[in-house]
């Protein structure tokens, strides 16, 4: 069978073992290590993955920007595979901050939702991809179609700096962790960041790897349809 | 304000939600790519049956 066995599969085998030993431990240090924050209480144990996974939503916007530029350059398919794997695991993650983001709030802010500039950009960003796959999954093997997705998938990068500067740009009641020159918080609450931003990396790299095989077995199957058809 | 580790009871049905979202999207998104990987696999061995059966 292909695919069967083979490095790619092993690789991702073993990032998942990685991602799921790493987010154990993350999930160790928010709940048993790290103490609850003055002010918020426990409610603001939700901000160490909910931070994480608006890292890795940034991370894999940053990997469709990157590899949708080396598409247009190089009219490789493989970059263009690349780009809309990862803007799907990219709109996972910003759907999770999306609803761990509201549901932090409702007891700190005493509202679900407000049209504060970071929640509204990053809003944005998520109908921005979300066209981006709508545009891409209705490729099917169409370049023209892909080019159109790569297009449509630098231009919509441009919104990943604004969601990081709103909070300094615009007045915003989200809080801002990290400054240029500090992190507000104390350094255990560092290190649990760190460490849920680094296990929420090896992560986005398993379901990269993993989405990425998919993708391939896929195309071989349509390949062999073709083939089958002749 | 709270002290240091003072547990909120009424925040904690929040951060409860909070990672029950979080633990359902991931395992949810898992198991769809799971679900995909084996009916791929599985279109791939009749497929590649089929083609060797044709030459």
């Amino acid at each position: 069978m292909p695919e069967a066995k083979g490095p790619a599969r092993d690789m991702t085998q073993t990032l998942g073992l990685l991602a799921a030993v790493a987010v154990f431990v993350a999930l160790g240090l928010v709940f048993l290590w790290v103490p609850a924050e003055r002010v918020m209480g426990d409610v603001q144990r939700i901000f160490y993955f909910h931070v994480a996974s608006a890292w890795n939503a940034f991370l894999a916007f940053l990997v469709v920007f990157v590899a949708s530029i080396a598409f247009l350059r190089s009219g490789s398919h493989r970059w263009d595979t690349l780009a809309y794997c990862s803007a799907e695991i990219g709109v996972v993650f910003t759907t999770i901050t999306l609803i761990t983001g509201p549901i932090w709030a409702r007891p700190i802010w005493n509202t679900w939702w407000s049209w504060d500039p970071r929640l509204t950009t990053t809003l944005i960003l998520w109908f921005i991809y979300l066209a981006y796959l709508v545009i891409r999954s209705s490729a099917e093997g169409s370049q023209q179609q892909s080019r159109l997705a790569a297009v449509f998938g630098i231009i919509g990068f441009v919104d990943v700096p604004i969601v990081f500067m709103s909070t300094r740009w615009w007045r915003s009641i989200h809080p801002t962790l990290i400054q240029t020159d500090k992190m507000n918080m104390e350094p255990s609450m560092v290190f649990t960041m760190v460490f849920s931003f680094v296990s929420f990396t090896i992560l986005y790299a398993f379901l990269l790897s993993y989405r990425v095989r998919l993708e391939t077995l896929a195309e071989r199957a349509a390949a062999l349809k073709r083939d089958l058809r002749r | 304000m709270t002290e240091p580790g003072f547990v909120s009871s009424s925040t904690l049905q929040f951060l409860f939600a909070g990672y029950a979202v979080i633990w359902a999207a991931l395992f949810g998104y898992i198991w769809f790519l799971a679900r995909r990987q084996r009916r791929l696999e599985a279109e791939l061995k009749r497929l590649e049956r089929a083609v060797s059966e044709e030459r």
